[in-house]
C-alpha cells in the first residue's frame, strides 16, 4: 500500500531554494541597542539611573526658579531648623540651604563629570598610544605613571590648588592630572589583547594607517571598559571634590559644593545636625546611585553576558 | 609559457624568542607562482604554512632570501610600490570569527580597504559593496547587518568579499575552510574558484586537508619543518610522489572504499615532528622519522632537484620503480 499522504497530495515538494537560506529573518539588533535592553533589565540600576537623572535636572533648574538666592543673607532667621518657608532649613548666615543644595550640586556634579571626562579622555589616548605603539613608547608612558600612582594623589592635588589657586577650574585641572592613571592602564590591557585579534591583521594587511587602525577598531572594541571606568571615575571626582572643599582646598564662598556644606555644617553638627546630615545624604545618594549604575553598566556592556 | 607573477627566491623568516632561541619557522623556500594558476601548501601543523603565506601577502617581513611580485622585488621596495603591492596581493584568512570586526557592519568591513586605497566616491563604493556582495552570493540587504548575524559560511564570504574590494591578482588564502562545516565547505571551495575564473586570479591555497588541496589545485607543495621538500602538478604529487614525507602525508589520504581500505598499505611516521626551534642547519630535517633514511642523510646538504620537467623535490627515495 503506497503512503496516504502522498496520494492525497496534501503535500507536494516545492524544492530548495539557495536564496531562501541566505535569508535572515531576526531584526537587526545594534550592539548598543542590546547594551541598552540589558540595562533595563537591571532593576536595581535602572531606579538609581532614574533618581541620578532626577537629581541633576533639579540642580540644574531649580536655582532658576526658587524664591531664596543661594547668596542671599538674612541674619534673622539664622539656624532655622527645616520649616515651611525654608525646607532644609537656614544657615549661621540665614542662608536657604535648599537653595544652596541645588547651586552646590550644580557645581559638585559639574566637577564630577568634566573632571572624569578630561581625564577619561587623557587616560585612553595615553593607555591605547602606549599599547598600540609598544616598546618605548609604552615604557615611557607606564613608568611615568608608576611613578605618579606611588605619589600619594592629595600631595599631587594640593600641589596644584597651591600653585593654581582654589577655584572650579583648578580642581577639575588636579582631579584630571591625578584621575587619568587608572584608566591608561585599564585601556591598555585592553589594547594590548586585542591588538592581536585577526581583525586587527586583516586591517594591517589592507594597508589601513595605524592611527586608523587605533580609531576604528581598538577603542570601539574597549567601549565596554571605558564606559564602566567613567561611571566609576565620576562618583571618585565628586567625592574628591567634595573631601577637597571639607578640608578646606575647595572652591571659594559664596560659590558652594556639596563638600563646602558638609563642611560648613560639620563645625555645628552638635548644635544643628541638619546641615550636615542634609548635604550628606545627597553625596552619598549620588555615590551610591553612580556605583550601582556603574555596576549595572557593566554587566550590560559584557559581551560574555550577551544572550 | 606561462608568465611569472611571483617569484620566491630562498626566503627565510626566523623570530627571535631571545638571545638563544630562534625559531626557524621558512627556512629556504623557493618557488615561482604563475598568473592565473593555484599553488596548494599542504603540511602538518607547525610546518610554517602559514607563515609563509603571511611573508610571501607582506605582513612579515622576511629575514633574507627575495619576493619578486610580476618582475619587481617587494623586499626592497619603496614606501609607495609596497603600497601599491598591499593592494595587489590580498588574504583570506582562517577563521572568519575573529577575521571580522563585532563592531562594525557588513559594509563598513568591505569598504574599509577602499576607504584606506581612496577608490572610489561614496556613491560609487556603495554600488561597489552591493556589487561584491552579490558576487559571493550575499543579499545586498545584508550590508548593513553585522558579523554575529550570519553563518560561519557567509562570514567567510564577507571576508573574501573584503579581499576582492581592492581588486587584488593574487590571494593568500590561509585556510579559508578548516572552520566551516563539510557542506559549506565545497560551497565556498566552488565560489573561489569561480571568482578565480571570473576576476583571473592567482591563489597561494594553504590547507591541511589533502583531498580539498587536490580538488583545487593546479600544483601542490609539501612543506616539512619549515622547507618545502616536494612541488608538483596535483596529480603528480597524488599519484608519483617521490620523497618520503610526501609518500607516507599521501597514504594518510581515506579512500571511500572499505575494501581498498583495509587492503591497502599505510605509511606510518615514526616519532614527533621535531621543534622548529634552533634546527641544526646541515642534514635533512626528515632524517629521524624517515624509513629510508641511511648515515648519510645525517649530514648531506638537501637540495632541489628537478627529478621530472616540473617536478621538484629535494629526496626521491620514495620513488616507485
Amino acid at each position: 500500500m503506497t503512503n496516504k499522504l502522498s496520494e492525497d497530495k496534501l503535500f507536494s515538494h516545492i524544492g530548495a531554494n539557495q536564496k531562501d537560506a541566505e535569508q535572515i529573518e531576526s531584526v537587526s539588533i545594534t550592539y548598543f541597542q542590546d547594551v541598552r535592553r540589558r540595562f533595563l533589565k537591571n532593576k536595581v540600576a535602572t531606579v538609581s539611573l532614574i533618581i541620578l537623572i532626577i537629581l541633576i535636572c533639579l540642580s540644574v533648574i531649580l536655582p532658576f526658579i526658587i524664591d531664596h538666592k543661594y547668596t542671599t543673607t538674612n541674619l534673622l532667621a539664622s539656624n532655622k531648623s527645616p520649616n515651611n518657608e525654608f525646607w532644609f532649613g537656614t544657615d549661621s548666615l540665614g542662608r536657604d540651604l535648599f537653595a544652596r543644595i541645588w547651586q552646590g550640586g550644580r557645581v559638585s556634579f559639574a566637577v564630577g563629570f568634566t573632571a572624569a571626562f578630561t581625564s577619561g579622555i587623557l587616560g585612553v589616548l595615553m593607555g591605547s598610544i602606549a599599547g598600540f605603539f609598544g616598546g618605548k613608547v609604552d615604557m615611557l608612558i607606564m613608568r611615568i605613571i608608576d611613578v605618579m600612582i606611588s605619589i600619594p594623589y592629595l600631595i599631587i592635588v594640593m600641589l596644584i590648588m597651591v600653585v593654581l589657586n582654589s577655584g572650579l577650574t583648578s580642581i577639575i585641572i588636579a582631579l584630571t592630572i591625578t584621575g587619568w592613571l587608572n584608566m591608561a592602564r585599564l585601556v591598555r590591557g585592553q589594547i594590548l589583547t586585542l591588538k592581536n585579534e585577526d581583525y586587527v591583521l586583516v586591517a594591517e594587511s589592507l594597508g589601513v594607517k595605524p592611527f586608523r587602525i587605533m580609531l576604528r577598531h581598538l577603542i570601539p572594541n574597549t567601549m565596554g571598559v571605558i564606559i564602566v571606568t567613567l561611571t566609576m571615575a565620576i562618583p571618585r571626582a565628586i567625592f574628591s571634590e567634595a573631601f577637597l572643599a571639607f578640608i578646606g582646598l575647595g572652591i571659594a564662598p559664596p560659590q558652594t559644593s556639596w563638600g563646602q556644606l558638609a563642611n560648613s555644617g560639620v563645625k555645628v553638627m552638635r548644635l544643628f545636625p541638619y546641615q550636615m546630615w542634609i548635604p550628606s545624604i545627597f553625596i552619598s545618594l549620588t555615590m551610591l546611585c553612580l556605583q550601582l549604575v556603574g555596576d549595572g553598566l557593566r554587566d550590560a556592556l559584557d559581551p560574555k553576558l550577551r544572550q | 609559457m606561462k608568465k611569472k607573477l611571483i617569484e620566491i627566491k630562498n626566503l627565510n623568516k626566523h623570530f627571535v624568542l631571545d638571545k638563544k632561541n630562534t625559531v626557524f619557522a621558512v627556512r629556504n623556500v623557493s618557488f615561482d607562482i604563475y598568473e592565473g594558476e593555484t599553488v596548494g601548501l599542504v603540511g602538518e601543523s607547525g610546518c610554517g604554512k602559514t607563515t609563509l603565506g603571511r611573508t610571501v601577502k607582506g605582513i612579515y617581513d622576511t629575514t633574507s632570501g627575495d619576493i619578486i611580485y610580476d618582475g619587481k622585488s617587494i623586499v626592497d621596495a619603496t614606501k609607495k610600490e609596497k603600497r601599491e603591492y598591499t593592494k595587489k596581493a590580498q588574504m583570506i584568512f582562517q577563521d572568519p570569527y575573529s577575521s571580522l570586526n563585532p563592531r562594525l557592519t557588513v559594509s563598513q568591513i568591505i569598504a574599509e580597504g577602499m576607504n584606506a586605497h581612496k577608490m572610489y566616491s561614496k556613491e560609487k563604493q556603495s554600488e561597489k559593496i552591493e556589487e561584491l556582495l552579490e558576487k559571493v552570493g550575499l543579499d545586498k540587504n545584508h550590508a548593513n547587518r553585522f558579523p554575529h548575524e550570519f553563518s560561519g559560511g557567509q562570514r567567510q564570504r564577507v571576508g573574501i568579499a573584503r579581499a576582492l574590494a581592492l581588486k587584488p591578482k593574487f590571494i593568500v588564502c590561509d585556510e579559508p575552510t578548516s572552520a566551516l562545516d563539510v557542506s559549506i565547505q565545497a560551497q565556498v571551495i566552488n565560489l573561489l574558484k569561480e571568482l578565480q575564473n571570473e576576476f583571473n586570479l592567482t591563489f597561494l591555497f594553504i590547507a591541511h586537508d589533502l583531498s580539498m588541496v587536490k580538488y583545487i589545485s593546479d600544483r601542490v607543495g609539501v612543506m616539512y619543518l619549515g622547507e618545502l621538500v616536494e612541488l608538483t602538478t596535483s596529480n603528480r604529487i597524488y599519484s608519483s610522489s617521490v620523497h618520503p614525507y610526501t609518500e607516507a602525508l599521501m597514504s594518510a589520504i581515506p579512500i571511500p572504499d572499505p575494501e581498498v581500505e583495509s587492503s591497502r598499505e599505510r605509511i606510518k611516521i615514526e616519532g614527533e615532528l621535531p621543534s622548529p626551534i634552533n634546527i641544526p642547519s646541515i642534514g635533512c630535517s626528515f632524517y629521524n622519522r624517515c624509513g629510508y633514511a641511511t648515515d648519510d642523510c645525517k649530514t648531506k646538504v638537501m637540495k632541489m632537484k628537478e627529478i621530472y620537467p616540473g617536478h621538484f623535490a629535494t629526496c626521491d627515495r620514495a620513488r616507485k620503480r
